[in-house]
């Protein structure tokens, strides 16, 4: 399909878009912490893809693993011109009781995920990309460090935190 | 395997064991086998990862697909000619190219800035 891609193929395009924006678009969004980033972070990362389809070589790496690592190489530098964001971001999310307030039937489940939306997104920027990495992406740790450009053993550190963490909300959520 | 040291594999690696070292999940396994406290911590593990996966879902990139697609589209047409066009615009008022990377295209752009422009692009199957 990348290869079609590469030669032009705007079906192929299409396809590859389809597979793998809604999940890349999910985890950019929590990681910048902006839809409409999101948005042109995704735009712009599958049009890497796109022009520059011919140079990838399949035995290197998995084509997400390389997809993720042009999406979070746009992510870093938004989130470097917009230092702000992450100071005002928390002051942005779901307000627990409000979300509450607003359920139905399933108040607990609901309030519960808010809480856990709320204890990802306060994780530092790392331990949040690369446990969203592991958990909706289903990447190795070894291809997380491809993505983030670091070492292996960098990222399981940041991923013991960061499930150390999480359990934890988990755990008063039980 | 120790159940401490178990626990800090399910923090290194997750619940599911199948993406463990070899080494540390043929030992997982056999403590799993053995160790009746090992087996509510994996099971913690991945409900815990499963409501962290549900959180993480979007649910508001319902139109990113067909914005990507748009987006690429129009940039794939830039990079290939079309922005270069314009100062040909410039000279001759009209311009009329075709052959642009093999596929056939006919622009036509009134010298007005004010009227509006008259694009026509003919395609193959494939993009240019």
């Amino acid at each position: 399909m990348l290869a079609e891609t590469g030669k032009g193929n705007q079906r192929a395009f299409n396809l590859l878009v389809q597979r793998h924006s809604p999940k890349l678009h999910a985890i950019v969004k929590r990681y910048v912490r902006s839809t409409e980033d999101a948005d042109e972070v995704v735009q712009e990362a599958f049009w890497q893809v796109w022009k520059t389809a011919e140079q990838w070589k399949p035995g290197e790496a998995r084509f997400s693993t390389w997809l993720y690592r042009v999406a979070v190489n746009r992510s870093i530098d938004r989130l470097r011109k917009d230092k702000r964001r992450s100071e005002t971001a928390v002051g942005e999310l779901p307000d627990m009781e409000s979300s509450a307030a607003r359920a139905d039937v399933v108040v607990e489940d609901r309030q519960s995920l808010t809480i856990m939306q709320q204890a990802i997104d306060r994780l530092p920027d790392k331990q949040r990309l690369a446990v969203m990495l592991s958990t909706h992406e289903e990447q190795s740790n070894a291809a997380i460090a491809v993505i983030m450009g670091g070492s292996e053993g960098a990222v399981e550190q940041l991923l013991v935190r960061a499930r150390r963490s999480l359990r934890d909300i988990y755990r008063e959520l039980s | 395997m120790t159940l401490e040291e178990f626990d800090e594999a399910l923090l290194r690696w997750g619940p599911d064991l199948d993406r463990w070292p070899q080494h540390q999940r043929q030992a997982g396994r056999e403590l799993l086998s053995v160790n009746a406290q090992a087996q509510p911590l994996l099971d913690e593990m991945t409900k815990m990862v499963g409501m962290v996966d549900t959180a993480i879902m979007d649910d508001t990139a319902a139109g990113i697909v067909s914005a990507t697609v748009q987006q690429a589209i129009i940039r794939r047409q830039e990079s290939l000619g079309l922005m270069s066009l314009l100062p040909v615009r410039r000279i001759l008022g009209w311009g009329s190219l075709a052959s642009v990377g093999g596929a056939a295209a006919t622009v036509l752009v009134p010298v007005s800035a004010n009227a509006p422009a008259l694009l026509t692009i003919a395609l193959g199957g494939m993009l240019p």
